[in-house]
């Protein structure tokens, strides 16, 4: 047996243990990692419309989606906004999500509040400080958001 | 909060061990402690124990839990309170946390959403505008659950979006007219919508009564559905609106102006 023979061989029984150690640890984490949703505009296309009208995404972060019962969510500010972009699997998530969102606005201050679906992807965004009083970048980003696929 | 989260964190300022017991200072105390449930409680740890049992009761208390209280909700773009020059472009459905300052100009649907119908451009919208004359058919987009709706203003007015297109609407100068049957009688509160005055720098479309195509009739103010729609030969001759640029509407309880068919002027009519 050569060496690249015995070396073929006990490659397998040499890796199969620190594999099944990074799967064992790594499954876990995999099975509580929320993932795009196929068939809706992605988070990552939301922030890229609204990168391509000019707004700065650069605060916007994924964040946990459990709490609008959604898959996938990434929040921030654009604009002093607070915004809020979530992908949903069902359509009775996107709803509950919206009504979450919509319960909030309620508990906090916030001067106005714009929920939006597209798909089963949903824009959340809320003024806090009248930081656009007239709502015209929420309209901008209201646009961008409607016309991805 | 601060206290809730100082409850959670352990013992705040002031905490030292001079606000123990004598006892607990003594090496068989700390060596032994009692159990923590047959343990007297100090003061300051009885009040931190109270308030944490408080806390979800202060949490609960509606001044809380609602900082301001359900929003005002709107559908579309509509003038921002006060209502003197201040506008929002929000084009969907969105909240508010203040309510509209004149229900004149909104139609309220079931939900409590409010629909702005008047003349934007009258109340301080600068982006694109149609100009009408007298009342017409109002397609409200992304209105749901809200009947067949009709503009009650009576004069030259914007929209700012072109109506679908329809056999009884006729544009002649860049300004849409309606042909149309009468509309359904006005709620008294819809004509109101003449009365609500626009801001100073407010420019009708430059168009009146006498402009209008061929078979367009005035349509008057507070008639019956059944009424007969007055006959449309030569248009009078428009004559200045009472007020500030409009007429007196009717009010709940008034005589409606029926004999008389309401002749919008070309600076009245506007909200």
């Amino acid at each position: 047996m050569t060496y690249d023979q015995a070396s073929l061989a006990s490659a397998p029984r040499l890796s199969a243990r620190p594999l099944t150690l990074a799967l064992a640890l790594l499954l876990p984490l995999l099975a509580c990692r929320h993932s795009h949703v196929s068939g809706t505009a992605s988070t990552d296309a939301v922030l890229a419309a609204f990168k391509d009208g000019g707004f700065d995404v650069t605060l916007m972060n994924v964040v946990e989606p459990d709490a609008w019962t959604a898959e996938h969510c990434v929040s921030g500010k654009i604009s002093e906004l607070e915004v809020l972009v979530c992908e949903f699997k069902t359509d009775e998530g996107l709803a509950g999500g919206s009504d979450e969102v919509r319960r909030g606005w309620d508990a906090v201050n916030v001067d106005t509040g714009v929920v939006l679906h597209n798909g089963r992807t949903m824009l959340a965004i809320a003024d806090r400080a009248k930081h656009d009083p007239s709502g015209r970048a929420i309209a901008r980003m209201l646009n961008a958001f409607r016309a991805l696929p | 909060m601060a206290q809730l989260e100082g409850t959670k964190r352990g013992p705040g300022p002031g905490l030292d061990l001079g606000d123990l017991p004598p006892r607990r200072r003594d090496g068989a105390a700390r060596a032994r402690p009692a159990p923590a449930g047959k343990r007297p409680l100090s003061r300051p740890r009885c009040v931190l124990l109270w308030l944490s049992l408080l806390a979800p009761l202060w949490a609960l208390s509606p001044t809380v839990a609602r900082a301001d209280g359900p929003m005002a909700r709107y559908q579309g773009m509509h003038p921002l309170s006060p209502h003197q020059g201040a506008f929002c472009y929000i084009d969907a459905f969105h909240m508010h946390r203040v309510p509209p300052p004149d229900q004149r100009v909104y139609l309220v649907l079931k939900d409590g959403t409010n629909v702005f119908i008047g003349d934007p451009v009258a109340l301080g919208y600068d982006g694109p505008k149609f100009g009408y004359f007298g009342p017409h058919p109002l397609a409200i987009a992304d209105a749901q659950g809200l009947p067949p709706t009709f503009c009650y203003i009576s004069g030259p007015h914007y929209h700012a979006a072109p109506q679908p297109p329809s056999p009884s609407l006729v544009e002649k100068d860049g300004v849409t007219w309606y042909l149309g049957a009468l509309p359904p009688p006005a709620d008294p509160g819809r004509v109101w919508i003449n009365e609500v005055h626009p801001i100073a720098s407010y420019v009708p479309p430059k168009v009146d009564v006498s402009m209008a195509p061929p078979g367009y009739h005035p349509f008057p103010y507070g008639l019956p559905a059944t009424a007969p729609v007055p006959p449309s030969p030569a248009a009078p001759k428009a004559k200045p609106a009472a007020g500030p640029g409009r007429a007196a509407a009717p009010r709940p309880g008034q005589p409606p102006p029926a004999a008389a068919p309401r002749v919008p002027s070309a600076a009245g009519g506007h909200p």
